[in-house]
């Protein structure tokens, strides 16, 4: 049996499901964090009950993001040691710092938010749903950093048979970084707008009775899928003159070709929802147009959809190499009997499919409960602050 | 430099076992600490506001471990594969079911305790036989690539560490509900710790002697790092007896690094060994310029985090009581 392509696919299932749970953590927070200023600003108390109501659903996604991104970490040297042997030196510094930075202030940060609910003083803790919201982007930067230097090993040469740093900063400049961070962080933003929209109108579709709850949270989130896929639009079309510059055949591929369509297909699909609910807007005709609420619940999977479309795009787009021009994907797999790698693959898989399904119904059966009433009495113990 | 960087690394290792250990513990003994669901959320609420900043020490060691010595990682990882997916599957399912148990108010939560409880298991048995093999030489090919020998991972003194770890992980866990567990529960955590002291011990004394006889290329690092260890259950056994729950705390956590620090300076400067091998904390390094990029973000993210992880302990030094906020 031949361990690389069970190899790839185990990273390629590894990496989607971390995709598809980090995009709507990034989307989210920031949506939380907004709606949590809004309030500390002197906004009415709806605006408190929103953020811990999408504070909540943020928590539950959140735990996942965390698993399948220590079980990625750990895969680099379990499975793919040629990358640290040959790109190292140059590669490992966005990583460590992403972990570092990111990561572990993120996580603790965000300890603190959970924990601080009505405990700590308003600004304090709106300082700490931004502070969680920075370090996730920071982590996001630094991990597209680390994949751009994947597509385009800039500021670094090789000597001795591995890659050396040159120049930190050129990692920062990288034609592959430029048009593809604002591009992914825009699609992370559509995904927290269509989540936050969609949730919304199955509510309304319910007949709910906070009306005005979900009202305000459907504003919010159309403003921010109209923000972000001006966003992702623009900047997917900004990565093609880019692309000419350091991979210029990658359009051209079969294997692009099929996802590459149906991928600006869906921006343009979700471009044109995103300006047709901003319209809406007036009046609220977007909260009584009950036909289109169908419409907007059904649209929840589309931007995860798009997205693991455009990774496969880029990642598919950058065979047969790992580090492009300089190491071969068939060259930096681990001396492991095959056997392994596959049991390793379908036990990562199983365990993964099922945390997946049993996260995601949970976090479809808290949005369909709703926000606690407002009146409720804190009861004791306090079980939770989100 | 690369003495420095070990060093750092050390500290996150150290810090992730001497923290996590007690996560792991409580993970354990949760079935059998109490029946209730209100108390089992007392429990789990106790390690609460500790969990999310406590497991992410191993996600910034394992960056560090990328970052300052890529050639280390391609080697251990590999050459241990089994016992890290093992170690991967255990983390995952216990990660994840400590955060997704508690969500819904009124749901079943009988498989996400069982998630807790095998995941902790799991965890700490793949924890104890992955440094159970660093500190013996792991069994890899001469020119120190994976040799692929699953069974050579499970050798006898391995596995001694596997089933070491468990009871230390469950002695470091009652420790801690002593601590911060609901005031009524003490007693029932500080007998579970006095029980827990038996196994540990007896752990300890065959890993030391068996340990003079099976290790060779040892330097004396591996005995102050017996006698650190030996101080530390002491320190913790005297501070269950006297009634001072946090020095036994602190005592069970020293412990709980010890492992950690025994694998990493055992054969200093080499830092990883192999029946005919060595690789040297010089030789795993990265270049220096990445040094010099590391040295810019990782002090500064280090310092901002025990601040701000010490602030979490102060706020939360008291055992969990009514008007505690549980979440997990």
């Amino acid at each position: 049996m031949n361990a690389l392509p069970v190899a790839r696919l185990q990273f390629a299932t590894t990496t989607s499901f971390h995709f598809l749970f980090v995009l709507l953590t990034l989307g989210l927070v920031t949506l939380v964090a907004v709606m949590q200023t809004r309030w500390t600003l002197g906004g009415k108390p709806e605006l408190l009950r929103m953020t811990r109501f999408w504070g909540r659903l943020y928590v539950i996604n959140y735990a996942l993001g965390i698993v399948t991104g220590i079980v990625m970490e750990f895969q680099f040297g379990l499975t793919w040691t040629g990358l640290s042997a040959f790109a190292g030196d140059v590669f490992g510094a966005p990583l460590a710092i992403e972990t570092l930075v990111a990561f572990f202030l993120e996580s603790t940060f965000l300890g603190l938010w959970i924990f601080g609910f009505g405990r700590l003083p308003r600004w304090l803790h709106l300082t700490l749903i931004w502070l969680v919201t920075l370090t996730a982007y920071a982590s996001a930067l630094f991990i597209m950093l680390a994949n751009s230097f994947l597509q385009n090993p800039v500021g670094s040469h090789v000597e001795g048979g591995t890659l050396r740093l040159d120049d930190f900063g050129a990692l920062f400049t990288n034609p592959a970084l430029v048009a593809s961070l604002p591009h992914v962080l825009g699609a992370a933003l559509v995904t927290g707008g269509f989540f936050v929209v969609g949730v919304s109108a199955w509510h309304f579709l319910k007949r709910t009775t906070e009306v005005e709850f979900f009202r305000r949270s459907m504003r919010l989130g159309v403003v921010a899928a109209l923000a972000g896929s001006i966003f992702v639009v623009n900047q997917g079309f900004a990565q093609f003159g880019e692309l000419k510059t350091y991979q210029p055949d990658k359009l051209g591929m079969s294997v692009v070709g099929a996802p590459l369509g149906a991928m600006i297909g869906l921006g343009f699909l979700m471009f044109l929802c995103s300006i047709a609910g901003t319209v809406l807007l007036i009046r609220n005709w977007v909260t009584r147009a009950r036909f289109l609420h169908y419409l907007m619940v059904a649209a929840i999977p589309l931007p995860f959809v798009a997205a693991i479309l455009g990774w496969l795009v880029r990642e598919l787009g950058r065979q047969p190499w790992l580090v492009w021009g300089k190491l071969r994907t068939a060259d930096a797999i681990a001396d492991v009997p095959a056997g392994q790698i596959l049991f390793s693959f379908i036990a990562f898989s199983l365990l993964f499919a099922a945390l997946a399904v049993a996260d995601w119904v949970l976090l479809a059966r808290v949005a369909k409960r709703g926000p606690d009433p407002a009146e409720a009495a804190a009861e004791l113990p306090v079980l939770s602050g989100v | 430099m690369a003495t420095f960087w070990w060093c750092v690394l050390g500290l996150l290792t150290c810090g992730y076992f001497a923290l996590a250990g007690y996560d792991y513990g409580v993970g354990m003994l949760l079935p059998g600490f109490e029946s209730g669901e209100r108390r089992r959320r007392q429990t789990l609420g106790a390690l609460g506001p500790f969990f999310l900043a406590n497991e992410v020490w191993l996600v910034a060691a394992v960056g560090l471990l990328f970052g300052a010595f890529p050639h280390l990682e391609e080697k251990v990882f590999a050459g241990a594969y089994v016992l890290v997916v093992t170690l991967l599957l255990g983390l995952t399912t216990f990660t994840a079911s400590m955060q997704l148990r508690s969500r819904r108010p009124d749901a079943r939560r009988g498989a996400w305790t069982a998630g807790i409880v095998g995941g902790a298991l799991v965890t700490a048995l793949s924890w104890g036989l992955f440094l159970g093999n660093l500190v013996l030489g792991l069994p890899l090919s001469p020119d120190g690539s994976p040799s692929g020998d699953v069974l050579a991972l499970f050798s006898p003194y391995a596995a001694l560490w596997g089933l070491g770890f468990v009871a230390l992980f469950c002695w470091q866990g009652a420790a801690f509900l002593a601590v911060r567990g609901p005031a009524e529960l003490t007693g029932r955590a500080v007998r579970l710790a006095r029980a827990f002291s038996a196994p540990v011990f007896t752990f300890l004394v065959i890993a030391t002697a068996w340990g003079v006889f099976a290790l060779d290329g040892v330097r004396g690092f591996g005995a102050a790092v017996a006698g650190v260890a030996f101080a530390a259950f002491a320190v913790a056994r005297l501070g269950l007896a006297a009634r001072r729950y946090r020095v036994a705390l602190v005592g069970s956590m020293v412990l709980s690094a010890c492992p950690a620090l025994l694998a990493g300076t055992l054969r200093f400067p080499a830092v990883l060994t192999a029946p005919g091998y060595a690789l040297t904390a010089g030789q795993a390094a990265t270049a220096p310029e990445t040094f010099a990029v590391l040295a810019w973000f990782a002090p500064p993210a280090l310092l901002v985090l025990l601040v701000v992880q010490w602030l979490t302990w102060r706020a939360h030094r008291r055992p969990v009581d009514q008007r505690s906020l549980l979440h997990f």
